[in-house]
């Protein structure tokens, strides 16, 4: 049997899509996963590859026209086939193109997107659930016709065959003189649907916005010690990352309103609004809970170029939980912005300048910037959101998350001598937090440090460090030195072997002695039961 | 062709058939010398004699019970009921002897009989006006008809004489007086078990039995000047029971009306819908919509007796209904 190309469904909400270019023609020969045409979605344009080779026999939708997923684009006749009659071959461009007074079917529908959230029922015919299967259409943004607003098989037929169009003319009726518009600019699909979700996120949901003016002098001083070392960690970096904290600490931030409901998300998807030639488009960092700031930027980094070059996948613009949206470059100071439906919240970030703040009662001059937050009411009180608001500007004016503190600030470091341990899930793994840093022991398999291997570290490390700051104390030049330690490999600890390697000028005598007070003077080597042997060794580099 | 009554198809079929075959036997009350209340079998005994037409005592259930011996024992009766609502004294014979025995005995006897039962509310009241098919096609065994056109009245009579299980014939007493055109060949039947579709449309399904038949297709000519072309399907036997015509239709329409006589509760319009839910749920459009008899004992009062029957504007307000 022919292939048909068909128009894919490439995100969750989409219901059609725009030929934008052929890059065969009917009759070219087509490799398998060559590509044979792009198609604009609602968020980017996407190039369809054939699904085997053959012969693109027909063209079933020409360039510009809208198609509703799931309908055919074109025809792909593989080798000893013969193309198939029933297709419509020109009846499809017809329809699609004539359909300009459906408009109204589409656009009405679309408003409703929000109210009919995940979960809810939808009320369709059997027989249009049937079509909407068929067709690849989703039905829960379609107002239905029917019976108590029932969905029925016309409904699901018109919005197959509707088209998006922009608004008709303003020009009143009863003006004496009617203001004409010197000329029309189409928007892009991107633009275009841009425009009909944001009206309906505004519409949908209740706003209210919340304002903080952050001092930034230290997460800027902090993010050029990163930068000196070498990284390309930018001040969004810090602020996304400052954020993904937040999130973490108020779950319900990163959530959406559904009905009643408020659905929580354990990943925190970042979108983060980027400004290309064709519109804002809003890729998203997945899981970014889990990356640390080198991570976020990394990926940022990656996003944002695939956003400017058109290359980014509908993948990359899925499942946003929250979205931070910086006109800060702009020169922006602060705004209000129109939070993207279901997500629960946005955040406005506006430029950084010089401004005077009143620190201890002084008037001192601080680079500073203002956060604007909004917060769908549904979803959260302003109480509640007020966590999240100040933990945000908390975080961001004392950056500790990044690692940075003793160097730093050293009044801002975190509480030394306590960790956190969480099981992860229920293997044989542990997390181990300090402050904002955090490792992993494993007692299963070798994807990490077991809790022995870590206190081995913890020995020679302690040794190494008592090593060095005993030779401080008696003037000793010590180089490069390194520790290796080993206990026995199974059962429980019997004995452990520590070899110190010290380039030292010191002679014999003097390097044992430091070795002795090293040993003494170690804390961790102090808590080693005396059944457990310990033989210490020095040689030198 | 030439063209006769509802009344005059079915008096040819009994004719035919009796004398085509000698064993079918012709028997109720006032069937012979009277010639049948409605004058259906009026001449028959001068034809085929005493032996095979004629007279009984004023009891269905002896009547009933003696075709099912008959007929067990080789003869093919085919009783008059002067009014079909008297079925309900035949009870015992029709539903466990006549729908049962050919079963029960393991196949060592057949059935073939046929009840005519005239039906319908014409002005008879509760008790002479009913149109009691939904009741037994509850039961197993029972065949049961319901011609709408002359022709069919012919062609399905001759097929239940011919059948070897019992053929409940429902002949309608507003149909008698219709007139349509009616084959002559004494070879012509109609299948039982076989739909016709009497207007052919997309845009809804209706489903008329009997005497809703011309009812219905009097609402789709009145829908077709509207715009909407509805197909009208005449099940003409309601056991067995053509699905397969009904589930097409409703696949290329996905909205069905089913007026019926019948009462509405467990009435014919009840199993389609239950029978659309197993069978073809996903072509369904909108609700089923059933115009049928309300759950009333039929009024003797002319004009309550127009109130509940369901007539031309009730199937045509359904079809509007769902087509809106």
């Amino acid at each position: 049997m022919p292939l048909m190309i068909q128009m894919p469904k490439l995100g969750h909400t989409m219901t059609e899509g725009t030929v934008l270019k052929w890059h065969k023609h009917a009759g070219d020969q087509v490799r398998e996963g060559e590509t044979v045409l792009t198609v604009e979605t609602d968020k980017a344009e996407i190039e369809i590859e054939s699904p085997a080779a053959g012969v693109l026999a027909r063209v079933l939708a020409g360039e510009g026209v809208v198609v509703a997923v799931g309908l055919p684009l074109g025809e792909i006749v593989r080798a000893g086939e013969s193309a198939s009659e029933a297709a419509p071959a020109t009846a499809f461009n017809k329809e699609a193109s004539s359909s300009a007074q459906n408009s109204g079917a589409l656009g009405a529908a679309s408003t409703s997107t929000l109210n009919a959230s995940a979960g809810k029922r939808v009320a369709a015919s059997p027989r249009a659930k049937r079509l909407a299967a068929e067709r690849g259409l989703d039905l829960s943004s379609v107002a239905g016709s029917g019976p108590d607003g029932l969905i029925t098989e016309d409904d699901v037929r018109k919005i197959s065959a509707a088209e998006v169009h922009a608004a008709p003319s303003i020009a009143p009726a009863a003006a004496a003189r009617p203001l004409v518009a010197s000329r029309r600019e189409k928007l892009t699909r991107i633009q275009a649907v841009g425009a009909r979700n944001l009206a309906a996120s505004w519409n949908a949901i209740p706003h209210f916005v919340q304002m903080v003016r952050v001092d930034m002098s230290r997460a800027l001083a902090a993010r050029s010690a990163i930068k000196g070392s070498g990284s390309r960690v930018t001040i969004t970096d810090v602020i996304l990352a400052a954020t993904v904290i937040a999130l973490k600490e108020n779950p319900r931030v990163n959530a959406s309103y559904s009905e009643g409901e408020r659905l929580l998300y354990d990943e925190i998807n970042l979108g983060i609004a980027v400004d290309t030639p064709d519109g804002l488009l809003v890729p998203v960092i997945h899981d970014a809970g889990a990356l640390d700031v080198a991570g976020i930027s990394a990926r940022a980094a990656e996003l944002a170029e695939r956003a400017r070059s058109k290359q980014l996948r509908p993948a990359d613009m899925e499942n946003a939980t929250f979205t931070v949206s910086n006109l800060g470059a702009a020169g922006i100071e602060n705004g209000t912005p129109v939070i993207f439906a279901p997500q629960a919240a946005l955040m406005f970030v506006g430029a950084i300048h010089d401004q005077v703040l009143a620190i201890d009662g002084r008037a001192e001059v601080r680079p500073a910037m203002q956060l604007a937050i909004a917060y769908d009411h549904r979803a959260l009180d302003g109480a509640s959101a007020s966590h999240f608001t100040t933990r945000v500007k908390a975080l961001l004016e004392a950056p500790d998350f990044l690692g940075l503190n003793a160097t730093a600030n050293p009044a801002a470091v975190t509480r030394h001598r306590e960790v956190t341990i969480d099981a992860i899930g229920d293997s044989l793994k542990t997390r181990v937090t300090y402050g904002s840093l955090g490792w992993t022991l494993s007692a299963e398999d070798a994807s990490a440090p077991d809790p022995v291997s870590s206190f081995l570290g913890a020995l020679g490390s302690c040794l190494l460090m008592s090593l060095r700051v005993a030779a401080r104390a008696r003037n000793l030049t010590v180089g490069k030195s390194s520790v290796t330690a080993r206990a026995n490999e199974k059962g429980h600890l019997r004995e452990i072997q520590v070899e110190l390697q010290v380039e030292t000028g010191a002679g014999d005598d003097k390097l044992h002695r430091l070795v002795e007070v090293a040993e003494r003077g170690c804390h961790i080597r102090a808590m080693i039961r005396d059944e457990i042997a310990v033989a210490l060794k020095v040689t030198r580099i | 062709m030439r063209t006769i009554t509802y009344a005059q198809a079915i008096k040819e079929a009994l004719e035919e058939e009796m004398r085509r075959d000698p064993s079918v036997v012709l028997y109720g009350e006032d069937v012979a010398n009277f010639g049948g209340i409605f004058q259906i079998t009026s001449g028959l005994q001068e034809q085929f004699g005493e032996d095979r037409v004629f007279d009984t005592p004023i009891s269905e259930n002896a009547l009933v019970g003696a075709a099912v011996g008959a007929a067990i024992t080789g003869l093919r009766p085919v009783v008059e009921l002067q009014f079909a609502d008297f079925l309900f004294t035949t009870g015992d014979e029709i539903v466990l002897k006549a729908g049962m025995w050919r079963y029960v005995h393991g196949g060592a006897y057949k059935v073939p009989m046929v009840v005519r039962c005239p039906s319908g509310a014409a002005g008879v009241g509760p008790e002479h006006g009913q149109c009691p098919e939904a009741f037994f096609m509850h039961s197993p065994g029972l065949r049961i008809v319901s011609p709408s056109t002359p022709a069919d009245a012919k062609g399905l009579l001759k097929s239940a004489i011919r059948d070897d299980n019992p053929v409940l014939y429902f002949e309608h007493k507003l149909l008698y007086a219709t007139k349509g055109e009616v084959p002559e060949d004494p070879d012509f039947l109609v299948p039982l078990g076989k739909a016709a579709v009497r207007r052919e449309g997309d845009a809804l399904t209706l489903v008329a039995i009997s005497a809703m038949v011309p009812k219905a297709l009097k609402v789709a000519e009145r829908l077709a000047k509207e715009g909407h072309h509805i197909e009208v399907i005449d099940p003409r036997s309601l056991n067995p029971f053509d699905r397969p015509a009904i589930i097409e239709s409703v696949k290329k329409t996905g909205k069905i009306v089913v007026a019926e006589e019948s009462y509405k509760t467990l009435g014919v319009g009840a199993e389609i819908g239950a029978m659309l839910m197993e069978e073809a749920l996903e072509y369904l459009d909108r609700p089923l919509k059933r115009v049928a008899m309300p759950d009333v004992p039929i009024p003797t009062a002319a004009v309550l007796e127009q109130f509940v029957i369901p007539n031309e504007e009730k199937i045509y307000a359904a079809c509007r209904e769902l087509l809106a």
